[in-house]
């Protein structure tokens, strides 16, 4: 079976074909939902959140720019929606992070205890921050991939991210995280 | 490397992006700063941890609750594909685009008319030009055109035309030359008188000059130029040019003028 790339499903999609997008959720729904739940740190919230995002994307397929990529699009909205969640709901954001992200890893002790620590410390970090080091860390995307994301030179995603690592670095000393010790 | 952006190279070198030499003068560089040291001992530490937590999450399929709520008639559409709104950038707008065309298109049909230009323009010698130069729109004169010479060279080109009347007759030289070469018109001083003698376009270097019953240009380049005579005794006379290049005579004619 030849694989369709993303363009030619969104054109699919806007040509009245609605099982084209059900092959763009597939494709895109674990790394959007893995991104937001690194975002938001509730499983539901994520739930929740990246059925919005996909329902957003299906909205605005119509108005989709051909000259960008499908997949720098898709994140850009999910990245969007996702900070927009976050600083409409501040305090539910650090409520719920370390008790149900944690719970979802499957680090024993002491290991548990780090691991939950460097949550806690990203949903310290501003959501645009956060959001570069989920993009970096836990979706793996290179420079120029969050640079298309993001519309920012490359030389901007290398500055920022900088800042991002910095300041979770000195969160993470205020909070005594164990891996330094 | 300096105390500014050791962090910087630290944070490369964990991303791999630090050839061999960098990696090993950071290397030396913590080595010599234990401060150093322990903040890279951070940078890692968050780095590592970052890097290996990032598959342990669940994966739920949401594909089923997500193709529930999108509305699926929103692109289900006629045949012609009118919902299909295609997003341009402003240089891919058919406007722009067709903007751009036309301007382009003026602009080119300028520029090759101005080229052919020399084509369209009428030939200096035609009869109404000579009238408005040498003896004016109102010239009561019965004028009737006279013998024309052509003469082509290695890289110049000479036209002679002529009109007359009974008492008066008019020359036009059109030379073109890329070297000084002299042209003479001579003229038996008894039959003609001359009146006036107009350079239209005389470059720089050439010069006229005048005696009885010649005259004299040394020209290169383009040149125009107009020379009236008055016919003394209204009899039918030739005159004669002779064109010189380097000394050397390259061309000789004569044309007739008040022919009975």
């Amino acid at each position: 079976m030849v694989t369709k790339d993303d363009n030619e499903l969104v054109y699919e999609v806007i040509r009245g074909d609605v099982n084209s997008f059900e092959i763009l959720v597939e494709r895109y729904q674990k790394i959007i939902y893995k991104m937001v739940l690194r975002m938001v740190g509730d499983v539901e919230t994520a739930k929740d959140l990246t059925q919005d995002i996909f329902v957003k994307v299906f909205e605005k397929l119509g108005s989709f720019n051909w000259k960008y990529r499908f997949f720098s699009w898709i994140y850009r909205i999910a990245i969007n929606e996702t900070i927009t969640w976050i600083r409409k709901h501040p305090h539910l954001d650090q409520l719920n992070h370390t008790e149900h992200l944690a719970a979802d890893e499957q680090n024993p002790g002491m290991q548990e205890r780090a691991y939950g620590m460097l949550d806690s410390g990203m949903q310290e970090l501003s959501p645009d921050y956060r959001s570069l080091l989920v993009l970096k860390y836990y979706n793996q995307l290179s420079y120029e991939e969050m640079a298309g994301i993001n519309n920012i030179s490359v030389e901007k995603v290398r500055s920022r991210l900088f800042m991002a690592r910095e300041n979770l670095r000195k969160i993470m000393i205020k909070k005594g995280f164990p891996d330094y010790e | 490397m300096n105390d500014s952006n050791f962090i910087e190279q630290i944070y490369r070198n964990l991303d791999g992006e630090l050839i061999e030499p960098e990696q090993a003068e950071l290397r030396r560089y913590l080595d010599e700063h234990p401060d150093a040291a322990l903040i890279e001992k951070q940078c890692k530490a968050i780095h590592d941890r970052l890097m290996t937590s990032k598959n342990n999450l669940s994966e739920p399929d949401l594909k089923l609750e997500i193709m529930k709520q999108v509305d699926q008639k929103k692109y289900a559409k006629p045949a012609d594909g009118s919902n299909v709104k295609i997003v341009r950038s402003f240089w891919q707008k058919p406007a722009f685009i067709y903007g751009f065309t036309l301007v382009a298109g003026i602009f080119i049909g300028v520029f090759i008319f101005s080229l052919f230009k020399a084509d369209f323009k009428p030939n200096l010698f035609n009869d109404n030009e000579m009238k408005g130069t040498l003896s004016g729109q109102s010239s009561p004169e019965d004028w009737t055109s006279g013998d024309i010479l052509n003469f082509q060279g290695w890289q110049m080109k000479t036209a002679l035309r002529t009109r007359y009347s009974k008492s008066l007759a008019e020359l036009y030289l059109d030379n073109a030359s890329d070297e000084m070469i002299e042209s003479t018109i001579e003229y038996n001083p008894d039959d003609f008188e001359l009146l006036v003698v107009v350079n239209e376009v005389l470059d720089q270097q050439s010069k006229i000059s005048t005696s009885a019953g010649q005259v004299f240009i040394q020209s290169t380049g383009i040149n125009k130029i107009g020379i009236k005579l008055s016919n003394k005794n209204k009899l039918q006379h030739d005159i004669t040019l002779t064109i010189n290049r380097s000394g050397s005579q390259v061309y000789q004619n004569r044309v007739t003028i008040n022919k009975q």
